[in-house]
């Protein structure tokens, strides 16, 4: 039977993951190393219940994937915003959630996951104007017309590009 | 704020506080867990939204200075930016977003009763934010393969940076990266009055430069659009030809009216796009991949479209990469020079070196499109060159079919014609490696132009040419803009 290991959301709650699963974060991984096998739930104090689930659920279905390499990471970053499918759907969530599931990727040290989310946020800015970008993530834009015009036409040579 | 907000609320079950900021710190330190909070608070807000940023709650303005004393120029404009622009809104929304842990908490219970009407007359928020270093990687995918040279769309990054001030500065500095080389030039209003005592500038030497203040960043091509003064512009670039280029050029000097101005356009060690560059990194099928290819024609093309050539008096322009570049076995010693009569009135000078057909392809598409070569007699002269392949084939062929005789006597031959004219000059020929009789041609018009030149041709040193090129004979204000200088390793 697979080691099980408790986590501790921020809200006080306790989630039960396989101890692989739970290592594809190096954060925990390397706490577990550390403290060696231990009882009590492991505190997840930036990342909530939710966020926890999807996150465990991401790393349920790339349990099997082997680490990555430096080499890999590179080709994985030439290949830019290339997304695997299952990735695509698990990241068809509403924009907080994706926020909170890169942010949570991003303090577990998950990188896998904090690529895929960081490439649905690059993928969301991609072939939108100005106006469409600032519609999508709700930005206020607070450049002056001065200030605009002048980087329109500051950057002119790479806007048709 | 609402998003920050309701990250606390499910954080923590009060509102929020430095206390329980505090707390959390000292729990997450004393598990060893870094804590993204502080992250947060670090990068402020990049939607423009105010946030409640417990370290601007404490920092008096010492400690403020303290922690700008220990940013990059870059940073420091970053996070000023970002304090001034959460001021800015404080203040504007004072009414719902007073910075002290009272109002935090009033409006945290404000929150909590969402029918209240100030609830809804306060401004939508954005969505919670994420760090600055993740936007970072954010936008290192909106730039396909940033490490590549190849041609790579950047209307994401360029409408990215339209978005808000904040995004500007994240989306800036991957569009300059990306393309251009270009890293962080001061501001033209700052570096004019000393422009004609900088050299060019290395990347490396460039982020030294940062650390100069004041610098601002701008893109050496943003920088052309300022310097509305300039009677002369030299470029030393393996900048790609684009329209922008073109079109930024032009910009300088709309078209020329008056008799007496003039601006002298010189365009150094510029290859026209070096996909076909075997020391360039591409596909191994890169010599069948004709996309490229078609691309480097469409792009030289728009930049002369855009270039406005009645904006010039004089364009110089220089292809040579032997010497920017590692050289291979592929580009040989061989190269083929056009040089253009310096007695044209638009163009006094073209001087072209190809390392290979490919480019005089190019030259010669430019020359049907009538976008380089404006003159018949230069446009025949050109057309001359191609139609007779003994010097193509006398410089190239010499390499790649063992046909040396040709060449040799071609050579030969204009030498002999050389030193019957000018006997010393014979050496400098052999010293620069360039066709003699081409080379010719523009000698005779002009010696001491060619001279000037020759550090620029045979050494293609960066050094050595802005020494030459920084002697204030050859221009009363001749600007450097280095807008690359980098070896392709």
């Amino acid at each position: 039977m697979a080691v099980q290991i408790k986590l501790m959301s921020s809200d006080q709650a306790m989630l039960v993951v396989d101890k692989e699963v739970a290592e594809r974060s190096v954060l925990i991984k390397n706490m577990l190393d550390d403290i060696g096998e231990v009882d009590e739930a492991i505190p997840i104090p930036n990342v909530n219940e939710a966020v926890l689930k999807k996150v465990i659920e991401w790393c349920e279905h790339h349990k099997g994937d082997s680490p990555s390499t430096n080499d890999e990471e590179s080709d994985s970053r030439k290949r830019s915003t290339d997304i695997e499918e299952w990735d695509q759907k698990f990241m068809q969530v509403d924009q907080e959630m994706l926020f909170e599931i890169i942010l949570a990727a991003n303090y577990l040290d998950i990188k896998p996951l904090l690529d895929v989310g960081c490439k649905t946020v690059a993928n969301m800015i991609k072939g939108k104007s100005p106006e469409e970008i600032r519609k999508t993530f709700n930005i206020q834009n607070d450049f002056t017309a001065e200030e605009e015009e002048q980087i329109r036409r500051e950057n002119e040579w790479a806007e048709d590009r | 704020m609402m998003a920050l907000h309701t990250f606390y609320h499910e954080a923590s079950p009060e509102p929020p506080d430095l206390d329980d900021y505090t707390e959390d710190r000292r729990k997450n330190d004393s598990l060893g867990l870094p804590d993204h909070r502080s992250m947060l608070e670090t990068c402020g807000s990049l939607f423009g939204t105010p946030v409640i940023s417990p370290r601007f709650l404490r920092a008096a303005s010492d400690r403020m200075a303290d922690l700008y004393a220990s940013l990059t120029p870059f940073e420091y404009e970053l996070e000023k930016l970002q304090e001034e622009e959460r001021s800015r809104r404080n203040s504007s929304h004072s009414s719902a977003m007073e910075l002290d842990a009272a109002t935090a908490k009033h409006m945290y219970d404000s929150e909590a009763c969402e029918a209240e009407p100030e609830e809804t007359s306060t401004p939508k928020a954005g969505p919670m934010d994420l760090p600055a270093e993740l936007w970072d990687l954010i936008f290192s995918y909106v730039v396909p393969n940033s490490e590549d040279d190849s041609y790579q769309k950047l209307g994401d990054l360029f409408n990215s940076a339209l978005v808000c001030r904040a995004w500007a500065y994240m989306a800036l500095p991957f569009l300059y990266r990306t393309h251009g080389y270009g890293v962080f030039m001061p501001r033209p209003a700052i570096l004019y009055p000393h422009l004609h005592h900088l050299k060019g500038f290395t990347i490396a030497e460039l982020g030294q430069l940062r650390v100069s203040s004041p610098v601002t960043m701008a893109h050496p091509v943003s920088l052309l659009t300022s310097l509305t003064s300039l009677n002369s512009l030299v470029i030393s670039s393996g900048w790609m030809v684009s329209a922008g280029l073109g079109r930024a050029i032009a910009a300088i000097r709309p078209t020329i009216t008056d008799q007496g101005t003039r601006f002298n356009l010189t365009i150094l060690d510029w290859k026209i796009k070096t996909h076909y560059d075997p020391n360039y990194h591409h596909n191994e099928d890169w010599e069948d991949d004709h996309e490229e290819y078609r691309y480097t024609i469409h792009s030289a093309v728009e930049f002369f479209n855009a270039l406005n050539p009645n904006s010039l008096t004089s364009l110089d322009i220089d292809f040579d990469v032997r010497f920017s570049r590692l050289q291979q076995g592929d580009l040989g010693d061989g190269t083929i020079a056009i040089r253009q009569s310096s007695s044209l009135q638009a163009l006094r000078i073209a001087h072209l070196r190809c390392e290979n057909l490919r480019q005089l392809d190019i030259l010669l598409r430019m020359v049907e499109a009538k976008k380089l070569l404006r003159t018949e007699d230069v446009k025949d002269f050109v057309e001359g060159f191609a139609r007779e392949p003994r010097v193509p084939k006398g410089s190239m062929g010499s390499n790649q079919d063992g046909n040396q005789d040709e060449g040799k006597g071609d050579r030969e031959g204009q030498e002999t014609e050389w030193e019957e004219d000018r006997e010393g000059d014979k050496v400098v020929l052999k010293e620069l490696g360039i066709d003699g009789g081409l080379l010719q041609v523009a000698a005779r018009q002009n010696w001491g132009e060619v001279q000037k030149w020759r550090g620029c041709s045979c050494v293609c040193d960066i050094t050595t040419a802005v020494s030459i090129f920084n002697n204030p004979s050859l221009a009363e204000c001749c600007v450097w803009i280095m807008l690359i200088v980098i070896p392709s390793t």
